[in-house]
């Protein structure tokens, strides 16, 4: 410490002048140098609100020593919340030489496991070891430093300490004391760190979704290209076996840029009613065959978990990516829990929304945990983000789609983890709040329409037969269904072959005749659904329709030959006709004598 | 066979759905986004709209509303990038996803036709 520096911050109204033959009056006030801002200009935010301008950055005291505790100045030092150390840097190590109650009520030691330590008791494992080094210059330097650095308390916890520590001279510049006092900021440390992180997903996220875009796009010319070329190859078997091979690398990108596209949040999601246990009892073979024969799979499911609005395929893909990483982190076998919970979020009682990032409501979880070696903090940190991998090979989008899927679901993911300690991922979606509501798109069960003309002269009740209608275009199912409910018959109607199967499954499943559509889009066409839904109803007449093009017909003549097969377009006399022609086959008897139908065809 | 108006402003898509529908024995029109559509089917109209969603100067959606007012309930197929960026409210429009694949459009556009011929002949 130089004179001038003394000097400098000698002078205002405060300054009492300076005892400078050492001779120290009692009494006599102490002086400081305000800190003028210089201090804070690293942080992102300084303990007192603003950059520290008049309050010390270093003093002078004429009455060294630590016994005189009578004046108003020591009271107010134990009664404030403010953490407070004094060290002596003149004995070996610079022990601390008095801690306020607030520093004991902030690390929970007791004052005895304090006094006489040097404060490095208070780092950890993860304490930056720049910053410590930055403090111990400033202590060599006999300076002021103002720094955030991670310590722990007496339990092991850690918090975010905004350290300020500065020197304590005597009158004649002679070093004499380190003040330093602390202040938790673990919270506000914590939000800036959520606040960045979800930055840079969002920032990673919409880079992501135009590269996907556009990769999309480039990819639909050379994989359509590439189909054209294959339908014209004919019998060169070497142009058609490269033409194979670019087509299944083209594929290959595809799922690249669709993984990418979940990650994005701009997944095509198509949710439906499921039951997160059901779901995972379902899908629980496929689970075992992935994790293979040294992973034990247990599911420990709650009873009656209500139903959520998900899209059950990318959930599935959630769930096995997940258990995939179990697996991984458990090369030596062991145990992996899939558990479904509830999770009441409310502002009164119950667990606070805030915590989870969600709002208040009725949660259902699906939790995954292993027993594996566990993440340190700085790969958990970055577990989402996309290519970010510790696998060889790894393509770091596993957990981002996970991410990805369960945020555009309006759900959260949380993952838990620790080195040893195993991981725990944790799936967060928001229960359906009418849990009746589930029957599918267009099931009409309710009322028939009387239709005048039909009505004159047919019996009710047993005379009735359902129509399984099953037709994606929604102009011509309503077409149809309007007219059929004309002709007197109940009909049920559905948009898929799935969504047929699921109408089939309801109590009223009665039906006596199912007229689908040959080609549909989704994963059954119309074939396919008249085998489920005759080993459903055997023996149940069917009526395809078609247009004379599809490949289908040929491919299952012979399936075929059991189902009436009707030409679109068709007309509506025709519908009429091939629909009671079906029936009356079918069952040997008239159902609905055509005499009672006075269509006007 | 039909004659389709096709609305793309990726030309190599426009070429290669270009292709895809003439091999099945199409007559296709081609237009480069919704302003020139209009103007090439007042010359030539057609049966069928084949249209992507995000074009310049004039998208698919307008497109769309333009022809059906020059020839309502004229069938469209609209290919789009994202989910939730078009809705069908309209009859006779079938929405594609994007990547589409020159054998699902050509299937899906003979399906429309069918539907459609269902739905006038009704």
């Amino acid at each position: 410490m130089t004179d001038g520096t003394k000097d400098a911050g000698m002078g205002g109204e405060r300054s009492p002048g300076a005892e400078t033959d050492g001779e120290a009056k009692a009494g006599s006030a102490a002086t400081g140098v305000p800190a003028r801002g210089e201090l804070d200009a690293r942080q992102s935010y300084s303990p007192m609100g603003g950059p520290g301008i008049r309050h010390w950055k270093e003093g002078y005291i004429s009455r060294p020593g630590l016994d005189d505790r009578s004046s108003v100045f020591f009271t107010a030092v134990e009664m404030t919340r403010m953490p407070m150390l004094v060290t002596d840097p003149n004995q070996q190590d610079n022990p601390i030489v008095f801690a306020n109650m607030a520093f004991l009520d902030l690390t929970q030691y007791s004052e005895d496991e304090v006094i006489g330590r040097n404060c490095r008791f208070l780092q950890g494992p993860q304490t930056d070891r720049g910053v410590v080094d930055e403090i111990r210059s400033a202590v060599r330097d006999q300076r002021a430093i103002a720094v955030d650095l991670l310590n722990y308390k007496r339990d092991g916890s850690p918090f975010w300490n905004a350290l300020f520590l500065g020197p304590i001279f005597d009158q004649t510049g002679k070093l004499l004391y380190f003040f330093a006092s602390q202040m938790d900021v673990t919270r506000r440390r914590t939000s800036e760190q959520a606040f960045r992180q979800a930055q840079k997903m969002e920032a990673i996220g919409q880079l992501t979704a135009g590269l996907a875009h556009d990769f999309n796009n480039l990819l639909q010319v050379i994989a359509g290209n590439l189909e054209i070329a294959a339908g014209r190859a004919g019998g060169d078997s070497l142009l058609r076996r490269s033409i194979e091979h670019a087509e299944r690398a083209a594929e290959q990108g595809a799922k690249l840029t669709q993984q990418l596209l979940t990650f994005a949040r701009k997944q095509r999601l198509d949710p439906r009613r499921v039951n997160l246990n059901s779901l995972v009892v379902d899908f629980s073979e496929m689970l075992v065959r992935t994790l293979g024969s040294k992973v034990d799979l247990r599911l420990d499911l709650k009873p009656g978990l209500p139903s959520c609005t998900l899209d059950t395929v990318h959930l599935e893909m959630a769930l096995l990516n997940v258990l995939i990483n179990a697996r991984d982190a458990m090369p030596k076998g062991g145990k992996a829990t899939v558990a479904t919970a509830t999770l009441n979020l409310n502002d009164n009682g119950g667990e606070k929304a805030g915590t989870h990032n969600l709002p208040p409501g009725h949660y259902a979880v699906l939790c995954i945990h292993d027993e594996g070696h566990g993440m340190p903090p700085e790969v958990l940190q970055r577990a989402t983000e996309p290519f970010f991998t510790t696998k060889t090979p790894g393509t770091g989008l596993g957990l981002a789609m996970v991410h990805g899927f369960v945020q555009q679901s309006h759900g959260r993911m949380e993952i838990e983890s620790a080195p040893g300690r195993g991981t725990t991922v944790r799936m967060i979606f928001p229960i359906d709040s009418d849990q009746r509501a589930g029957s599918p798109r267009r099931a009409a069960r309710d009322e028939i329409p009387v239709d005048p003309a039909v009505e004159a002269g047919r019996q009710p009740a047993e005379a009735i037969q359902t129509i399984l209608l099953v037709e994606d275009n929604d102009d011509v199912s309503h077409l149809a269904e309007n007219y059929l409910r004309s002709l007197g018959y109940r009909v049920l109607t559905a948009g898929s072959g799935e969504e047929a199967m699921e109408l089939l499954t309801g109590e009223d499943a009665a039906v006596d005749l199912l007229f689908t559509d040959l080609v549909m889009p989704g994963g059954m066409n119309g074939l396919v659904l008249a085998e489920r839904v005759r080993e459903r109803i055997p023996g149940i007449p069917v009526l395809l329709a078609t247009g004379y093009t599809d490949d289908l017909v040929l491919q299952n003549a012979n399936t075929m030959q059991s189902m009436d097969i009707m030409n679109k377009p068709y007309r509506r006399i025709e519908l009429a006709e091939r629909i009671r022609a079906a029936l009356a086959k079918s069952t040997g008897r008239k159902p609905n004598d055509p005499a009672y139908f006075r269509h006007e065809g | 066979m039909a004659h389709i108006l096709l609305a793309e402003d990726e030309v190599l898509i426009a070429l290669m759905f270009q292709d895809a529908l003439e091999v099945e024995g199409h007559r296709v029109s081609i237009a480069h986004d919704g302003i020139e559509a209009l103007k090439v089917d007042e010359h030539d109209p057609a049966e069928v709209l084949v249209t992507d969603l995000a074009m310049p100067r004039m998208g698919g959606r307008e497109l769309l509303e333009r022809l059906r007012e020059r020839r309502p309930g004229l069938p469209a197929l609209v290919v789009s990038g994202y989910p939730g960026e078009f809705e069908i409210a309209t009859e006779m429009t079938v929405l594609l996803p994007k990547p589409v694949s020159p054998k699902v459009l050509t299937k899906r556009l003979t399906q429309l036709l069918e539907d459609c011929g269902t739905v006038k002949g009704f």
